[in-house]
């Protein structure tokens, strides 16, 4: 397992730290978050904000901060979440998505036009298990880690101006779901009427780092009658679950 | 309690405070001024502490009618600015009575002028701030008949103004620091950043575009990361990305650059096609 931490200062009140390389696993994802966890608790009120993307975890402070003094700190703190036995619990969540006409059109074109190919990789999708590695470029927009490579598809040259709210998608190894209408220039293959992201709603985002998706197959019908739903009814049903490393 | 009416919006007008911290976890945006020399010189003429909410505006300011009594100063990119008929001048503030209509106009130079009002406009909070950031907020902007009440028994906070200027932004050196990922670069690079202007491309509150050349592109390749306003990323075809208020909170290309607060200020003024020096702090 890694140990290795690489620590840039990123202007005068905050730090990044990076970590060897991206996170794989959902083991390695729940270690880092409880890093996180720990660093948060550590700092308490001097924080700002702690952001864990991929291979760094970015910590904001509220104040300039002598960053030298706690390195060595952060290190053995790391140390120890990484070689204690961890017993971690998630959420494992079941995300309804509409596969049917314009909703996947991307991938049809993507296959182009091959209507079994395209059948065959929402079949595929709905099989599958994804993990939240981390959130960024929306309010509640997910990076959702787990395709097989042979179900990884290269990121559009252009992007589309407007990619509808709720739009499951898929960009190089990822996938992620739009919380909102935005330009995008991942493949849209379906679209869901969850709410990922409401900021009346507690939680905002119901979905932490570290638990999992998986896609259930809704027809056009259900899809629009669950889009009119309210944003607290409209969230997916889930399942705890123990991973043991 | 007295209130304020929009009759015309103006181009693209924002209510802001200084912005929605504890939420870039979640994938929300700081928000908050563009210019927060301008933001904090407009509070400070009306009193305002620095938590109050105030209108920015963008190119063209809005016309409001006043219901009730008020005071307010406006700061930033000058304009001409009526009390009625009469012209007010920028950075003095000035009492309006019920059913006067102040009307502001085009900027002369700079992007953003700061609209405060004495004792703030009561705007409800959304995550912590009244910062406009759809769809975080309902609104994007303000619109024809939007109407705001005054904080009326806010406390006036006594300040030193001498420090007001009007043309702070007037200059086209952006001091920048190194950013976290300076070193992937190469010297060439590092040294063309220096030696060359830059033209200012397509901008708005997520970020400037700055114009690059074949010289800076790169084939650099980074995971995405946490990122700030005031950071300047390269992408692969040489442009440079300048992070602002409204900007992502996590972005993929290496963050070569820091811009001070001062020059964010600075940058937050300048139009498409005027161009711009960076300098090492």
């Amino acid at each position: 397992m890694e140990s290795r931490l690489l620590f840039l200062p990123y202007g005068s009140k905050a730090l990044i730290i990076k970590f060897d390389k991206p996170s794989i696993s959902q083991i390695e994802i729940l270690s880092r978050l409880s890093f996180r966890d720990y660093i948060a608790n550590f700092f308490k009120k001097d924080l700002e904000d702690l952001v864990l993307t991929s291979d760094s975890l970015t910590i904001f402070f509220k104040n300039i901060t002598n960053i030298n003094s706690i390195k060595k700190n952060l290190l053995e703190a790391y140390n120890i979440i990484l070689f204690k036995r961890n017993d971690f619990k998630y959420k494992h969540w079941e995300i309804p998505v509409c596969f049917e006409n314009n909703f996947s059109s991307d991938l049809l074109k993507y296959f182009n036009n091959d209507e079994s190919k395209t059948k065959n990789y929402v079949k595929k999708i709905c099989e599958l298990e994804l993990t939240v590695q981390f959130y960024g470029f929306l309010p509640g927009f997910c990076y959702l880690i787990g395709l097989p490579r042979s179900m990884q598809l290269k990121r559009k040259v252009e992007p589309t101006l407007k990619v509808r709210k709720g739009s499951l998608a898929i960009g190089g190894g990822y996938a992620g779901i739009y919380p909102q209408s935005s330009p995008g220039g991942w493949h849209v293959i379906g679209i869901t009427p969850t709410v990922f992201f409401h900021p009346k709603r507690d939680p905002n985002c119901f979905a932490s780092i570290g638990d999992k998706f998986s896609f259930k197959k809704i027809s056009i019908d259900e899809y629009e009658k669950a889009s009119k739903q309210s944003f607290k009814k409209n969230l997916p049903s889930f399942n705890i679950f123990n991973v043991k490393d | 309690m007295s209130k304020i009416k929009i009759i015309e919006p103006g181009f693209f007008s924002t209510i802001q405070d200084i912005g929605r911290t504890g939420y870039r976890h979640k994938g929300v945006p700081l928000s908050g001024p563009m210019d927060k020399i301008a933001f904090k010189f407009a509070h400070k003429l009306v009193g305002n502490d620095y938590q109050k909410c105030l209108i920015e505006t963008t190119l063209k300011g809005p016309t409001l009618i006043i219901e009730g009594k008020t005071k307010l100063a406006y700061s930033g990119a000058p304009m001409d600015v009526y009390l009625n008929k009469d012209k007010m001048p920028i950075n003095k503030p000035f009492e309006c009575n019920l059913g006067d209509i102040v009307k502001f106009g085009n900027c002369h130079s700079g992007v953003r002028t700061y609209i405060s009002f004495r004792g703030g406009l009561k705007v409800s909070p959304v995550l912590g701030s009244s910062s406009y950031y759809y769809p975080v907020t309902k609104k994007k902007i303000l619109e024809k008949g939007d109407e705001f009440f005054i904080d009326g028994k806010s406390d006036n906070v006594n300040y030193d103004l001498n420090d007001i200027t009007e043309d702070y932004y007037l200059t086209d050196n952006l001091n920048v620091s190194k950013g976290p990922d300076w070193d992937t670069i190469s010297s060439d690079i590092k040294e063309r950043l220096f030696k060359k202007y830059f033209t200012i491309g397509i901008n708005d509150r997520m970020g400037y575009h700055l114009e690059g050349d074949d010289k800076l592109k790169n084939r650099i390749h980074l995971n995405s990361s946490a990122i700030f306003p005031g950071t300047i990323q390269l992408t692969p075809k040489g442009v440079l990305l300048v992070s602002m208020a409204d900007c992502q909170v996590t972005g993929g290309y290496p963050r070569v650059l820091i811009l001070d607060g001062f020059s964010m200020s600075i940058l937050a003024q300048k139009r498409k096609g005027e161009i711009i020096y960076f300098e090492m702090n």
